[in-house]
């Protein structure tokens, strides 16, 4: 076993890892259930997460990678009181059906938003590339995070 | 890696060619997305290259271009100034949280079929860089990939970069797949130092997927430099018996038609600029 410690929202984690643990298991075992499991394999896209300011599949990374690394999950970007513009966008635009897909997706389209405020339609597609979703279809996904840029530039000009 | 007891992080390549050269059963991890599938019980150090900023370098410098181990796919897709070869082998690879941590030396020593980096770099005559405490060795892309990469580097050396001399020359690379995250069926590249009218001059072939590790074609590039365009037409004698890596999804007599038809368009688009 190791000693490792990293930030997950902001908040100091201590555990004890073995070499083969991923992150996305130290995630879920300390509460962090928004960061889903789907494949385990970097397939389905539902653990991403942002690592640094990366968003990555939390399943392809061990967990002592993230040793000394700030985690970032869906929490931190807004809850149903305070919602982050691209969860506001999500829901307007009907881009959410079971949710399993949709934590990891809006960190995508954050990191996305992050880099290029005002994407093009190709951009987005590749943006979202690594994240599947087995209801809502990719349409409104798209038109999502186009809606959730204008929000933000509003908030912005505001 | 169950049995893994020590975590280490170099800040500077000596550091890391002494861990290498000392650590008790060490392993490099780059970006980590094979090795969290290692079931390896006799690793005992992960050597961390995470923060060894020297090896996160695009440089162009010595009339080369030198494209540091620790370099992500993301940082290559998004260079305007690389060939477009390399940008889109770059982008070929699975998907965008993927490839935001995937490295060139990752790509390089994993060693599986559909790895589609080294296609595009053996294609433009890449050389590998390894370096250990007793100094660096070169050796070509084509070299590095005669045997299985982790039999070609040395136990105690680390691959610091990959290295291009004539980098701009006409090259384009393609990933054939069922779609653009799937595994390659066929992953082809193709480069040549001129074209002039019909005629090519030094073209350079290589397949991935089609064969375990990345494959020059000797014979088709032979066939081009005697004949120029119109050997395109005659490409299907050289395959008839090719050996392909058997694949579920597909017949070798796809495979094969594959390689022709790739060959044909890439060809195309290396003249006219790199894009189909
Ligand atoms: C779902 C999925 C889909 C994928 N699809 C594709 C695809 O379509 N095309 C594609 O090309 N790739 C694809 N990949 C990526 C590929 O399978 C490997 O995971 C990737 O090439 C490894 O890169 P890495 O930087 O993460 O290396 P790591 O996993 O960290 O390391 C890989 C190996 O190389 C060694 N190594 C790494 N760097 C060095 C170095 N500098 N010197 C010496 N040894 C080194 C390591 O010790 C290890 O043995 C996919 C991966 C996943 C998980
Ligand atoms: S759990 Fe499916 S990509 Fe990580
Ligand atoms: S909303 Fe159900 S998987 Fe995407």
């Amino acid at each position: 076993m190791m000693d490792i410690s990293f930030k997950v929202n902001g908040k100091e984690l201590h555990v004890s890892v073995t070499g083969n643990e991923s992150l996305l298991d130290v995630l879920r075992k300390n509460g962090f259930t928004s960061v889903k499991r789907g494949c385990s394999e970097g397939e389905c896209g539902a653990c991403g997460v942002i690592v640094d300011g990366v968003y990555l599949k939390s399943c392809l990374m061990l967990a002592v990678q993230a040793h000394g690394r700030e985690v970032m999950t869906v929490e931190a970007l807004g809850d149903v009181q305070e919602p982050h513009p691209i969860q506001v966008a999500v829901v307007e635009e009907g881009a959410v059906q079971c949710g399993f897909c949709t934590p990891s997706r809006i960190l995508a389209s954050y990191s996305l938003l992050q880099n290029s405020p005002n994407p093009s339609d190709d951009e987005v597609k590749e943006a979202l590339d690594g994240n599947l979703c087995r209801c809502t279809g990719y349409v409104k996904q798209l038109s999502a995070v186009k809606k959730a840029a204008e929000l933000i530039g509003k908030e912005g000009e505001a | 890696m169950k049995n893994v007891e020590k975590f280490i992080r170099p800040t500077n390549i000596s550091e890391l060619l002494e861990a290498r050269a000392k650590e008790e059963n060490n392993i490099l991890l780059a970006g980590g997305t094979s090795l969290i599938f290692s079931k390896d019980a006799s690793v005992r150090t992960i050597i961390d290259m995470s923060e060894v900023n020297e090896l996160k370098n695009i440089e162009f410098s010595d009339g080369k271009l030198k494209l540091g181990a620790m370099v992500t796919m993301t940082q290559l897709r998004h260079r305007s100034d690389l060939p477009v070869a390399i940008r889109n082998a770059a982008l070929s690879v699975a998907s965008t949280p993927i490839r935001n941590v995937v490295t060139v030396g990752g790509e390089v020593m994993r060693g599986v079929y559909w790895n589609d980096l080294p296609v595009a770099l053996m294609a433009l005559d890449a050389v590998a860089v390894f370096a250990s405490t007793t100094g660096e060795r070169a050796m070509p892309l084509e070299e590095v990939f005669s045997l299985h990469p982790t039999k070609t580097i040395r136990p105690d050396e680390v691959l610091t970069r990959v290295e291009l001399t004539d980098y701009m020359r006409p090259a384009a690379f393609h990933k054939f797949s069922k779609t653009a995250t799937d595994y390659a069926i066929a992953s082809i590249a193709f480069s040549a130092r001129s074209f002039e009218g019909s005629t090519v001059r030094e073209p350079k072939v290589v397949v991935g997927a089609v064969t375990p590790l990345p494959r020059r074609l000797n014979d088709v590039e032979r066939l081009l430099s005697e004949k120029g365009e119109s050997a395109l037409e005659e490409l299907e004698t050289l395959f008839s018996g090719f050996k392909t890596r058997p694949d579920f999804r597909v017949s070798a007599e796809y495979q094969r038609n594959l390689m022709i038809v790739g060959i044909r368009r890439l060809f195309r688009a290396a003249r006219d600029g790199g894009e189909e």
